[in-house]
């Protein structure tokens, strides 16, 4: 126990920018995190709409669909939500510490911040463009051309980057605010994750 | 300079105890074969957390504002050390068994 690494200095370490990007949580939780990640999440949301993309699953980026303004606003909020709930019901059974639910709302919602640069550049002329020419190929209207297959790795790049980046802050924001670590709590977020993407792809293409 | 509390054996390893204590007003010295309380084999840092909390009244709220953490940074700290406080307790416990014998 002697050798221990000491509680005053892990709180007190340096935040890098490594820190901030993928565990911003040590800094902000709480109703900080939930006003940032709530405003998050609707931008994100009407950027999308936007970019006529939709947020359909709880790790879903998709095109191609006529999309209203309200839409991938209420996916955003869906997601976040589902996948908050099953968050709650893991840290009650499963964690030893008092856990707050602003705390892990919170956090899911800034976790979910990605998106909102994803959308964003969704709306980048040379992914709308790419959008128009998969749509004009899958009408048999045309043969894919060089920029359409460079837009298509760029669209590939952004939404799998993004996706990758979010879930990494999900995982963070989990074992932060439910002090949650170990194989058994990566087992126990695996799970919510597979659970959460079935209930959301349920909930925002059938429902919605 | 004040220096810190040797808590293990340089040599060896094991937990340090006390085996003299001295009086600063009369020099008088106490022998005998004492163990350090729990807190005291905290190091020097996680001791210093204990006193702001107490300090803070308790409050992990005033503790994440005086580090300038998130409030369930402070609460899993507050809990990784209840842990080792915990283990403390029940290393004493089995050596008080072992000596007792």
């Amino acid at each position: 126990m002697e050798n221990s690494p000491s509680t005053h200095q892990k709180m007190q370490q340096e935040m890098t920018i490594g820190s901030w990007l993928f565990n911003p949580f040590i800094r902000i939780a709480g109703a900080r995190s939930l006003i940032i990640g709530l405003a998050g999440i609707v931008a994100a949301g009407l950027a999308a709409a936007g970019a006529g993309i939709r947020f359909d699953g709880l790790l879903d980026v998709h095109a191609g669909y006529e999309v209203a303004l309200w839409m991938p606003v209420v996916d955003g909020l869906v997601n976040w939500a589902v996948f908050t709930l099953l968050l709650m019901v893991v840290a009650i059974l499963f964690s030893k510490s008092a856990v707050r639910l602003i705390d892990i709302a919170g956090t899911q919602a800034m976790a979910r911040m990605p998106l909102l640069l994803v959308a964003a550049a969704c709306n980048l002329p040379l992914i709308q463009d790419t959008f128009d020419g998969i749509a004009t190929v899958l009408m048999g209207g045309d043969e894919l051309d060089r920029s359409t297959v460079t837009g298509i790795v760029a669209v590939i790049l952004v939404t799998l980057g993004g996706v990758v980046w979010m879930v990494a802050l999900m995982w963070k924001a989990f074992s932060v605010s439910c002090n949650m670590r170990g194989g058994r709590a990566i087992a126990l977020f695996i799970l919510a994750v597979l659970l959460g993407e079935a209930a959301t792809l349920y909930l925002t293409r059938v429902v919605l | 300079m004040q220096g810190q509390l040797p808590k293990s054996c340089p040599s060896c390893g094991a937990g340090l105890r006390v085996a003299q204590l001295a009086c600063p007003a009369c020099e008088t010295l106490v022998s005998g074969n004492y163990p350090l309380p729990a807190l005291a084999r905290l190091s020097g840092d996680d001791q210093q957390f204990v006193l702001s909390f107490i300090l803070s009244s308790g409050s992990l709220k005033q503790m994440a504002k005086l580090y300038g953490v998130s409030y369930p940074t402070v609460r899993n700290r507050l809990d990784d050390l209840i842990s080792l406080l915990k283990d403390v307790k029940e290393a004493s416990k089995g050596r008080e068994e072992t000596d007792g014998e």
